[in-house]
């Protein structure tokens, strides 16, 4: 097979400009995770109800594309913190099995209501930048695609800056770290627990409405952010939000790179057989030492 | 004397019978509604198609009612959704049959779906009719259903025609959708590219719900391609359509099916779908047909908006009344016989004229050319194909008996 290094180069940009969606995600699962021990699988349909607020709120709040996102994600923080405080935290001392399959019965209810309220139909934001696009020597850049990612980062970065550096943030990672601990020395636990869905949501809510921004909306769309998010979670190492968003920068740029080596038929059996070896050899994750990880 | 009268009366209760066996075996009224059992994508990503789609035979529906309805009785439409999944429409058009023994069967939102669903509805001998576009269901359907619009074969064998005669394209890729509709239509664009004098250069796939190709849109670059076959569906067209636009160089002609002429898809567009070259059917705005114009002038008033795929539901409405209707009954096997036997029946999109070679009724494609709105694009060529579409004919011996072929073959005129 012949190099072509502008082929190389244009597959791994665009690998990571794809994976810092699957990187907001993925920090999702992870940040909930974290703090209540639990796996939230309605995750993509709260990154996919997020789109559908932003589409919403378009027509009736001023501010264009910006005012309508900032609506939204206030208002999907709002609905992950009141579906933890109603539904789930009563259920914190069940099975943890439990707990999941609810979670996916909530991601199944989130579908359907969307269906019911919107319809079948997809949806597009305005186009708000040319389609052409940039083209810098062989690398080939989508203006929309670009926006996306270096929102995603600023966003990644906000979210680190406020984790490390106020003290809800201090609160919430005392929470993670050890959660009996943090009750003792009076830390508002349950606060940072419900804090976590909220913010959790938001990180999810600003994937889906990025994908919506580049794409369009459907009520599919939260399956494959789900999936994608909980896969670069575990290959980076669930429960820790670096690892979590190094996996998925990485799960970006693995997909795309696996085309440049097999057929376009196994991108995603490429990602799902790393995630497999992982398990095997890592289960901790890539990026996690395998400490303490039992084999169940 | 009270022999003679119970003579007398014997006498005429069986004159009665027998003189209004003709009359009872000519039409049967029916007591209750005719019920047409609908099998569509009401949710998921193959909704963009299934629900226009069952919105459009409400519309048949109504207005055949408005007309007086079949065999005297009004029709109902029973619709559920399989959200386009195979495992779902067997499921649902199980139901439809065995729980509420529907009298006409649509089998599924997609060819996949059809041909999963179908062999319920043969084996309890419902007459079915299909809107998805591939061979092997109708094929595999032994006469016991009909298609309600023109083929697969027949639209991509004019876009591919086309391409190499008058585009002259000499390098042409094609990329599709990793299911049976996307497989299907990439194997007959395929093989009308090479009988028309080339081989497709190169294919890549995305798989369902996939809304970013650009890993597979960076390799096609690389191809030095002069046009390409977009064989996508659902809610990603509009989104992949647009990338493929932007990744490909300028002079890459895009080909796609009649989905371009949608206008939902044609606003996600935008000026992304200014010459798009595109295989549609005669049902489409430009078309002076009165018929055509009147139907799509209804659909417009009462969905809001007309979409090609509902030219396939009134269609496939028409044809299943009028079938209904020729055989007096809803039996299925003479509803079938009716549809087998129909010539020249005037539909919105072209005459039904039913070719018992290969089942199929409508062998008129046009090929568009996108401009800045459905209405302005404009029609390049019209395609008509005579001949039998498949290498394999249709067996009707199983439910219609084994000279059926041969009288069937005599009425049509064609060997």
């Amino acid at each position: 097979m012949e190099f072509d290094l502008g082929l190389v180069m244009n597959q791994l940009v665009w690998g990571v400009m794809v994976g810092v969606g699957f990187t907001l995600m993925a920090m999702a699962f992870s940040l909930i995770f974290s703090t209540s021990n639990m796996i939230n699988f309605a995750i993509g349909e709260f990154a996919m109800l997020a789109a559908y607020f932003c589409y919403t709120a378009l027509s009736h709040v001023p501010g264009g594309f910006v005012g309508a996102a900032l609506v939204s994600m206030v208002g999907i923080a709002a609905f992950g913190m009141l579906v933890e405080r109603i539904a789930f935290r009563r259920l914190y001392k069940l099975d943890h099995i439990l707990v999941l399959i609810g979670t996916i019965g909530l991601s199944a209810i989130i579908k359907n209501l969307t269906l019911i309220i919107f319809g079948p139909y997809a949806f597009s934001f305005p186009q708000y930048f040319s389609p052409e696009p940039i083209i810098i020597g062989s690398l080939i850049l989508i203006p929309q695609n670009v926006i996306v990612a270096l929102v995603g980062v600023v966003v990644l970065i906000v979210f680190q800056i406020f984790m490390k550096y106020t003290r809800l943030g201090l609160a919430m990672r005392a929470t993670a770290e050890n959660f009996h601990g943090a009750t003792l020395v009076g830390i508002n636990t349950a606060r940072c627990v419900n804090l976590s869905w909220g913010l959790g949501a938001v990180l999810a809510g600003i994937a889906g409405t990025m994908m919506g921004f580049a794409y369009n909306i459907s009520i599919d769309m939260g399956g494959t952010l789900g999936l994608k998010g909980f896969t670069s979670a575990i290959f980076g190492g669930f429960g820790s939000l670096p690892a979590s968003a190094a996996g998925g920068v990485l799960m970006g740029v693995l997909e795309n790179a696996s085309a440049l080596v097999f057929d376009y038929t196994y991108k995603d059996i490429v990602a799902f057989v790393i995630i497999v070896l992982i398990l095997l050899f890592r289960p901790a994750g890539l990026f996690l030492p395998n400490k303490g990880v039992r084999r169940v | 004397m009270r022999k003679r009268y119970l003579k007398l009366f014997g006498v005429l209760a069986i004159a009665t019978s027998i003189l209004s066996l003709p009359a009872q075996a000519q039409e049967k009224k029916l007591d209750r509604p005719v019920k047409f059992g609908i099998v569509s994508a009401l949710s998921g990503d193959a909704a963009a198609f299934g629900k226009p789609f069952v919105d459009a035979i409400k519309v048949a529906i109504d207005e055949l009612n408005a007309r007086g309805g079949l065999l005297g009785q009004p029709i109902e439409m029973i619709a559920y959704d399989d959200r386009g999944v195979p495992d779902l429409g067997l499921q649902v058009a199980k139901k439809l049959v065995l729980e509420d023994h529907v009298d006409t069967l649509q089998p599924g939102s997609t060819s996949g779906v059809i041909f999963t669903a179908m062999p319920v509805g043969k084996d309890q001998k419902v007459a079915m009719w299909g809107y998805g576009l591939a061979e092997q269901w109708l094929v595999e359907g032994e006469g016991m259903i009909f298609r309600s619009a023109s083929s697969d074969k027949v639209r991509l064998t004019a876009l591919a025609k086309y391409a190499h005669d008058q585009l002259a394209l000499k390098k042409v890729g094609v990329l599709y959708i990793d299911n049976f509709y996307g497989q299907s239509a990439r194997d007959v664009f395929k093989a009308a590219y090479k009988s028309a004098g080339n081989d497709v250069a190169t294919e890549v796939s995305h798989n369902e719900g996939a809304r970013d190709i650009s890993s597979q849109l960076l390799q096609l670059r690389t191809k030095g391609l002069d046009g390409i076959f977009v064989a996508t569906t659902g809610a990603g067209f509009g989104p992949l359509v647009r990338q493929v636009r932007q990744f490909l160089p300028k002079n890459v002609v895009v080909m796609t099916d009649a989905q371009s002429a949608d206008p939902k898809i044609r606003a996600e567009l935008g000026a992304s779908a200014n010459g798009i070259v595109y295989a549609g059917t005669p049902m489409v705005p430009q078309n002076t047909d009165p018929l055509s114009q009147e139907w799509i002038a209804r659909l417009k008033e009462k969905t809001g908006l007309y979409q090609e795929i509902m030219s396939r539901a009134v269609t496939g409405v028409l044809v299943m009344a009028d079938a209904i209707k020729r055989a007096g009954t809803v039996d299925p096997i003479e509803v079938m016989k009716a549809v087998h036997h129909t010539r020249g029946l005037a539909t919105p999109v072209g005459t039904y004229t039913y070719d018992p070679r290969d089942g199929e009724g409508l062998k008129t494609a046009l090929v568009m050319k996108a401009a800045d709105s459905p209405e302005k694009d404009e029609i390049l060529t019209t395609v008509r194909i005579d001949e039998p579409l498949y290498e394999k004919r249709l067996n009707y011996d199983r439910f219609f008996g084994p000279d059926y072929t041969k009288s069937l073959y005599e009425f049509h005129n064609v060997q």
